[in-house]
């Protein structure tokens, strides 16, 4: 009889444990069925540091490189570029730098203004040498030979 | 011992004697040394023409000569312009070949002359036949300021173009470009206006031979000299336009350029 309650006892703590499995694997397969927003892949090499990329709409944040250990994402804009404008013509010579202001809070944005139009002079001033070589050549006649 | 009075009145007489016999044989001398010299005829040589032949010879060769060195300058002037057109160039030089080559034959037949008629007909033939300083070389200019004009215009059109992508890069980034573009559009106009004006006066006055002289030779090449001058004002005020155009720019950007 003692046996036959040990044995009853063993079967109920199989029964409960199988139980409690099984509820567990249901548990995994609803999760499992979510779509997740971000994939994490391992890097090789079994580093803790996992690198994301996401695609999304073109307002959307590269995070190419984000380091997700603290559990924050950081982004390294591109670094701000100088435009430097330099004008030639008879008179002078100007340079400026161009800085366009702030496009948001983090990033300056600049714009290249750099037109060379020195060039202008030298088209005006071949086009005058041709029109003088013309007056000369329309103020000619075949002399006096003729007749 | 006779009267002074009497002795001036026989040197006298006898001066006009001496005349009246020497003229003829000298005038006979002197027919005697043309006909000699420059084989004319006595019945060829009128009075003016005694003493020029060789001189008008001379002069019709050079006048010969100055045509060729103006084919020659011509042809360096064309061969050495980086804005004319191939097809426009290629059309002058051969004009240039053909004239040179009948101007040589006359002046080999100006060196082989012996009369005078025969140099009227020479220097007629020079002048009325290749017309190198009242047809082709005008022509030749129009041409070369013609495809000037085109070509400044191409080029302008290009600075126009860097300029519009200029401002277009300002405006994208937040500024004001109202009055640049503005000056823009006055630049590729007066551009357009001059293409339009000088950029077909090279097809319209290449064509014309000696022949076309004076009409339509005359009439075309002045047509064409105030259409080119036409499209230099329309370019001249393109460049102006241009630089207001970039100084705009720059005071929108908030750095005024000193152009």
């Amino acid at each position: 009889m003692r046996s036959d309650r040990r044995l009853g006892a063993l079967l109920v703590a199989v029964a409960l444990t199988t139980a409690a499995c099984a509820y567990g694997a249901g548990a995994d397969g609803a999760v499992a069925d979510q779509t997740p927003l971000i994939s994490i892949d391992e890097p090789t090499g079994g580093s803790d540091t996992a690198t994301t990329s996401s695609t999304g709409p073109a307002d959307t944040a590269s995070f190419a490189g984000a380091d997700l250990r603290d559990g924050t994402a950081t982004t390294t804009p591109e670094p701000p570029t100088t435009t430097t404008t330099t004008v030639e013509d008879d008179a002078s010579t100007a340079t400026t730098t161009t800085t366009a202001p702030a496009q948001d809070g983090d990033q300056e944005a600049t714009v290249d203004t750099d037109v060379d139009l020195s060039e202008l002079d030298q088209l005006l001033a071949e086009l005058d040498r041709e029109f003088a070589d013309l007056d000369a050549a329309l103020d000619t006649d075949e002399g006096d030979i003729e007749g | 011992m006779k009267n002074p009075t009497t002795l001036k009145r026989m040197l006298a007489t006898g001066l006009a004697a001496g005349m009246l016999l020497a003229l003829p044989t000298a005038a006979n001398a002197q027919q005697a040394d043309t006909a000699a010299n420059d084989q004319v005829t006595v019945q060829d040589v009128t009075p003016e023409h005694r003493v020029d032949f060789g001189t008008a010879q001379q002069r019709l060769i050079d006048a010969i000569e100055r045509r060729l060195e103006t084919l020659e300058r011509l042809t360096n002037v064309v061969t050495g312009n980086e804005h004319i057109t191939a097809g426009h160039e290629a059309r002058l030089l051969a004009d240039y070949a053909q004239a040179a080559n009948g101007l040589r034959i006359a002046r080999g037949d100006a060196q082989a002359a012996t009369t005078f008629d025969e140099l009227r007909q020479i220097g007629h033939h020079v002048v009325v036949d290749y017309r190198i300083y009242l047809v082709v070389a005008p022509k030749t200019h129009e041409v070369i300021a013609s495809d000037t004009v085109a070509d400044a215009a191409d080029r302008m059109d290009g600075i126009a173009d860097e300029l519009g992508a200029a401002i277009e890069r300002a405006e994208q980034a937040g500024y004001d470009v109202t009055e640049a573009r503005r000056w823009l559009t006055v630049a590729r106009d007066e551009i357009g206006e001059g293409r339009r004006a000088g950029g077909p006066v090279a097809d319209d006055v290449i064509g014309l031979q000696a022949s076309d002289y004076p009409d339509p030779a005359t009439g075309a090449l002045a047509a064409g000299k105030r259409r080119l001058d036409n499209a230099r004002i329309d370019l001249r005020e393109a460049k102006v336009a241009l630089e207001k155009s970039y100084a705009a720019l720059q005071d929108a950007v908030g750095d005024p350029a000193d152009v």
